[in-house]
């Protein structure tokens, strides 16, 4: 897995490389459109170094992960209990569904304007944004890792004297588990994806801003810088959700 | 003799409102202190069905279930299942599955070591205490079912097809097992099967179940398992009255 993960990247690297070595190509009013891996190379130590609009190269991503891991933070308290229960109780998922139905789909930015309005453009906004974003991946986890509790484990623990909390703990949210890390996981991707939008609007600082920022001065290779940064805490953050998911949910596939 | 469990004339049907005949059909017969009772009859007849209205996972649209007396009206920890499909929970290792019984009994933590080690020991897994469930044959884990159903001490214990899934060689050493656990602890069992010599090895009592009737036919009392608990290696499927009793089954199950 790791292995195959580091020839890809490798020869998307190369590939990169080959095709933007001999760019004499000017792109849209003379910036590069694919700059070359060297000039990114330079501009992230240059961003390193001297910080990028107005901000440390610190303080943009301490920005946006800080929006990011706060969003999430928020889904998870919520959306996980209120999945569960709603798994339980048909009446609330009605509730509930249709709610979540009708604003996964909508495009972020189409109700980003009302949450501005609603909570001015502060950090509020943003961190409102992201966890709208990252609500409905884990709580439709939730409701479905109930529904799918294996019927004759729920049986076998009351037959051995389980109460309703009983069975909750020793069954539903075990078996819950790995849907629940799913869910987790595509909830950090959505959020991601929704980052530039969040920081697309009235922001100071944060990775989407720096990114929006270049693009308006041509700067591509800090659009670059940005995407790789975004794209690699990413693939990281993930990496140590699957590990978790491993040590924590040792038993999936296995039984 | 005490009786323990007293069905009156059941009728079970999955859905009533659709054309298909009852599951089972005016089922009568009593569950007496330290009996092993067999449910004998072909796949398809009803067993199961039977079994489930004992536990209390199905609920019968004619007649009654008593247990002591008071009707069954849901599954509870007087009754323990074994089902034909181990399903411990494979977050919970060896030793915690045992241990589910009395955990959620408030039982000290002594007592709960004291009863586990017990009961791994009669089924002779007392070195896999600490093994995860995956990790152990089918016939283990049958038997770590069986002691953690043991180790809730209930009254009657209901097992489905328990050995159904083993090979021929694991099955015998298992019906031996299971005839000395049920002595040893004073168990009162109540064991649905298809295998003739199963039932005629094990029970005390064999009724037999048929399709057409979807009902109990005929009943015996038998002997065999007290002189096999003497002697595991008496060869009773060899004589006389063994055969001619088989025979006489096979011919009432062929009608
Ligand atoms: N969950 C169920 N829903 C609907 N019909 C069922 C269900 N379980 C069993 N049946 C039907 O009830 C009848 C008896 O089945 P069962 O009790 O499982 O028999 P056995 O255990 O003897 O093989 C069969 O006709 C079967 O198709
Ligand atoms: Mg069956």
């Amino acid at each position: 897995m790791k292995f195959k993960r580091t020839i890809v990247w490798t020869v998307v690297i190369t590939l990169w490389f080959l095709f933007t070595m001999y760019q004499l190509k000017e792109g849209f009013n003379g910036a590069v459109v694919i700059p070359n891996p060297y000039l990114v190379i330079k501009s992230f130590i240059n961003i390193l170094k001297n910080g990028y609009a107005s901000h440390t190269l610190l303080q943009h991503a301490g920005a946006s992960f800080g929006r990011l891991f706060t969003a999430i933070l928020i889904a998870v308290l919520t959306a996980i209990p209120l999945g569960l229960l709603c798994g339980y109780v048909k009446k609330i998922e009605t509730v509930v569904s249709t709610i979540v139905e009708f604003i996964r789909p909508l495009p972020p930015l189409a109700y980003y304007t009302i949450i501005i309005l609603a909570t001015q453009i502060g950090n509020t906004s943003k961190v409102i944004l992201l966890f709208i974003a990252a609500f409905a991946p884990m709580y439709i986890a939730c409701v479905q890792a109930v529904k799918q509790v294996r019927k004759d484990y729920i049986l076998s623990s009351q037959t051995l004297g389980a109460n309703g909390i009983q069975i909750f703990r020793n069954v539903v949210l075990p078996s819950a588990l790995p849907n629940i890390f799913t869910g987790i996981r595509t909830a950090i991707g959505v959020a991601y994806t929704t980052l530039v939008s969040a920081e697309m609007v009235a922001a100071k600082s944060g990775l989407g801003y720096m990114i929006l920022y270049a693009y308006n001065v041509f700067q591509t290779e800090v659009v670059f810088v940005g995407i790789i940064l975004i794209g690699i805490s990413a693939v990281l953050l993930d990496d140590l959700l699957k590990f978790t998911e491993k040590k924590l949910v040792f038993w999936k596939g296995q039984a | 003799m005490k009786k323990i469990i007293e069905i009156n004339n059941i009728s079970v049907d999955y859905d009533l409102e659709d054309d298909q005949e009852p599951a089972i059909n005016n089922v009568s017969l009593d569950i007496n202190e330290n009996e092993f009772v067999c449910i004998l009859g072909p796949s398809g007849c009803g067993k199961s069905t039977l079994l489930k209205a004992i536990a209390g996972f199905v609920k019968p649209f004619k007649g009654n279930v008593l247990m002591n007396g008071v009707e069954i009206i849901g599954p509870d920890k007087l009754r323990g299942v074994v089902f034909q499909e181990p399903n411990l929970f494979p977050w919970y290792n060896v030793f915690q599955n045992v241990a589910i019984g009395p955990k959620l009994g408030k039982t000290s933590k002594i007592e709960i070591n004291r009863i586990v080690d017990k009961y791994l020991a009669q089924v002779e897994l007392l070195e896999f205490k600490n093994a995860k469930v995956f990790e152990l044959s089918g016939g283990q884990k049958q038997r770590v079912a069986i002691a953690r159903t043991l180790a809730n001490n209930p009254e009657v214990i209901l097992m489905d097809e328990p050995f159904g899934a083993l090979d021929s060689f694991t099955r015998q050493k298992m019906q031996t097992m299971i005839r000395e656990l049920w002595n040893k602890n004073n168990a009162t069992i109540f064991f649905v099967t298809h295998d003739i010599d199963e039932a005629l090895s094990l029970a005390t009592k064999i009724y037999v179940m048929r399709s057409g009737e979807k009902s109990i036919v005929m009943d015996y009392d038998l002997n065999y398992t007290f002189r096999l608990l003497k002697n595991p290696k008496e060869r009773v499927y060899e004589e006389k009255e063994f055969i001619l009793l088989k025979d006489e089954i096979i011919s009432l199950l062929e009608e």
